[in-house]
């Protein structure tokens, strides 16, 4: 008898963990507003081989890998390692945001994903081509060491428009020392999807990292991002981007939590909706006791472009140490008849005007992430779904 | 060819603003209007671009003959009506030179592109003849503009635009004694056979720079005293007292 591997008995604890735990229920603090009945993801089996289609343009200068739903097709794994190879690298997600059960799932299933480990840099590109009835449970891994450099990018795009996939996500990201990382990930999945994405983030002294999400795709999307800073002068920036529309429903949870003195934190979350969609956004600021001279900020913004769409903000604050410098804030505003107004009578038709402040909207999240190809693939992408919408 | 303001009537609210306003704009010609705050002059000028805040109770407007009552605010623009807007929005996210772009675009034939070089070299010009800084075209659209840069701002869409008739909103008001100047120079240089402007104003001294064909005096929603530029003078002399008088 072969001993089983070591991610196998990962693969196995987590499932005995995963078999007793419950699904989301009703009145769960984590869940209020939420969609808990989306959660529960029991019967769902792992989706088949996946297939390809045309790619996106590639970003310049970056590693590409892309994945057929598990499989690795294209890219070297000279400078990352896939999970398969290092498994005591899956990330122990502690879900701490609402949803054990599903990260156990994730730890049960998982069987694809990177793990980006540098003590230099490194310029990474992921697409995840996503199709299939089922469930994909990928992983992304990043840890930065000695003053790295590393830009990321992860696109999970849907290869038709019908195939009801699961993805059930896990990211985790350590920022060690001195280092500079910046994360983007662009949901594009199709109208039938979910997304299921737990992200954890640990910043060490003087770390700088920019995590930033844009989603346009998929019917229901829950995200839970925990972010740790936990080193002095570590300074984190987490930004997202939404545009749902009739149909759709974005769950984001999030913790910014400060465990060490003089450390800085950022959040800035956009949505702008339309038709009928639903957001919710709930954010913690926590500063432990004696995390002392932290900065802490954290803003949700929200467009409404009709009536009758519906965005849930819950911003919290606790604050367990001195000389600290928070605050927290959420809006919701409709779009002005002024501004669409003033963009007509320069002959620019409704739809356009309307999309043209959406987008400038949208913006100024974008920019924060101060990378000129980032950022233009992050507007062509929000700029393709307001183009798709009506 | 002209813009013929024809008995309208406007409501805001169900309260009556504009009462019966009679006008015609000759291309070729520039008309000024004066009068008193909260006689409608703003009012005509958004009606007659088709702001669905008011509405349109009587009358209509004729654009070289053709009746544009029906228009939606974006066809009137491509028409050829520009206001220039006596309180211009802001709209954070979109920068100057994306929204004159979206705007010429608008004004191209389905699946005809815009020749960007040559869009960016004609706005260069047009901001040198405003004396703009280039700065502004990165910038969003009047985002943080001072009063002065956001009603010079409005000019450069008006070059850039090339409209039929241009009713200018109190366009002096907030700019320094040299940028009016400047401002009027560019009105000016646009002056031409084919077009027609209508300038409302409170001060007699734009109108020293832009010299009117003709000077109309509103009140309560009408015209009510139509003369040559000497009107201008007189009402800066005398006010509006005449019209107390007379009521
Ligand atoms: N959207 C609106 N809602 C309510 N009242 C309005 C609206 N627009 C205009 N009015 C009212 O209509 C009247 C005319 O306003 P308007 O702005 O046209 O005056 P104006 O002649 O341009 O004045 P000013 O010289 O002060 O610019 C005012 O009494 C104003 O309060
Ligand atoms: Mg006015």
């Amino acid at each position: 008898m072969t001993p089983p591997s070591a991610l196998e008995a990962i693969r196995a604890e987590a499932l005995a963990k995963y078999e007793s735990l419950d699904w989301p229920a009703r009145n769960e603090e984590n869940w209020r507003f939420g969609s808990w009945k989306e959660a529960n993801l029991s019967g769902l089996e792992p989706v088949g081989a996946g297939v390809g289609i045309d790619l996106p343009e590639a970003i310049e200068g970056a590693q590409r890998f892309v994945f057929h739903n598990a499989e690795l097709v294209s890219g070297s794994a000279d400078s990352v390692q896939l999970l398969a190879h290092a498994p005591e690298l899956l990330p122990q997600t502690e879900s701490r945001l609402g949803s054990p059960k599903l990260s156990a799932l994730h730890r049960a299933q998982s069987q694809h994903g990177i793990v980006i480990k540098t003590d230099s840099g490194a310029d990474i590109e992921i697409i995840h081509l996503v199709s299939g009835e089922g469930l994909l449970t990928p992983t992304v891994v990043i840890i930065a060491d000695d003053g790295a450099k590393v830009r990321v990018l992860e696109r999970f795009i849907s290869t038709n428009d019908f195939d009801a996939t699961t993805v059930l996500c896990g990211a985790d990201l350590i920022a060690g020392e001195g280092t500079k990382v910046t994360y983007l990930v662009t949901q594009e999945l199709n109208a039938n999807s979910k997304l299921i994405r737990l992200a954890d983030s640990r910043l060490e002294a003087l770390a700088h990292a920019k995590q930033a999400v844009i989603h346009t795709g998929a019917k229901w999307v829950r995200e839970e991002t925990y972010s740790t800073v936990d080193g002095m002068d570590a300074k984190s920036e987490i930004l997202s981007v939404a545009v749902p529309t009739t149909g759709q429903e974005y769950d984001q949870r999030t913790f910014q939590h400060h465990g060490a003195r003089d450390t800085y934190s950022d959040l800035l979350f956009k949505n702008t909706l339309f038709g009928k969609a639903k957001t919710i956004f709930s954010g913690l600021i926590f500063v432990d006791d004696g995390a002392h001279g932290t900065d802490a900020y954290q803003t949700c913004r929200n467009l409404m472009m009709t009536n009758e769409c519906e965005a849930n903000s819950m911003p919290g604050l606790e604050i367990n140490a001195d000389d600290v410098k928070c605050s927290h804030g959420s809006t919701s505003a409709r779009v002005s008849d002024e501004e669409i107004f003033y963009l007509q009578a320069r002959g620019i038709d409704s739809k356009s005007a309307r999309n043209l402040v959406a987008q400038g909207f949208s913006i100024e999240a974008i920019e924060k992430l101060e990378d000129e190809q980032l950022e233009a693939l992050a507007i062509e992408v929000v700029a393709r779904k307001f183009a798709a919408i009506e | 060819m002209s813009l013929i303001i024809e008995n309208l009537h406007a409501t805001v609210d169900g309260t009556p603003i504009l009462k019966g306003l009679n006008l015609e704009i000759p291309a070729g010609e520039v008309h000024a209007i004066m009068g008193p705050n909260g006689s409608g002059k703003s009012t005509l000028s958004k009606v007659v671009a088709g702001h669905d805040d008011y509405e349109v109770t009587g009358g209509r407007v004729l654009l070289d003959g053709v009746d544009i009552s029906e228009l939606e605010v974006d066809e009137r623009s491509r028409a050829g009506i520009f206001l220039a807007f006596q309180y211009p929005s802001e709209v954070p996210g979109v920068s100057n030179a994306n929204f004159l772009r979206a705007a010429r675009q608008a004004r191209l034939p389905d699946g005809e592109e815009i020749d960007a070089v040559a869009f960016y070299k004609e706005m260069y010009a047009k901001m040198d003849e405003l004396e703009m800084d280039r700065k502004f075209t990165s910038r969003s659209v009047n985002e943080g503009f001072s009063g002065g840069e956001k009603k010079r701002n409005e000019i450069l869409q008006m070059m850039m635009l090339d409209p039929r008739y241009c009713l200018l909103d109190e366009t002096d008001s907030g700019l320094d004694i040299d940028a009016l100047k400047v401002v009027a120079k560019g009105v000016n240089s646009m002056r031409s056979e084919a077009r027609g402007f209508l300038v409302i104003t409170h001060y007699q001294r734009l109108l020293d720079y832009i010299k009117p064909d003709h000077v109309h005096v509103m009140a309560d929603g009408q015209i009510v005293k139509s003369g040559g530029a000497e009107l201008a003078l007189e009402l800066e002399k005398s006010g509006y007292d005449f019209l107390k008088q007379t009521a």
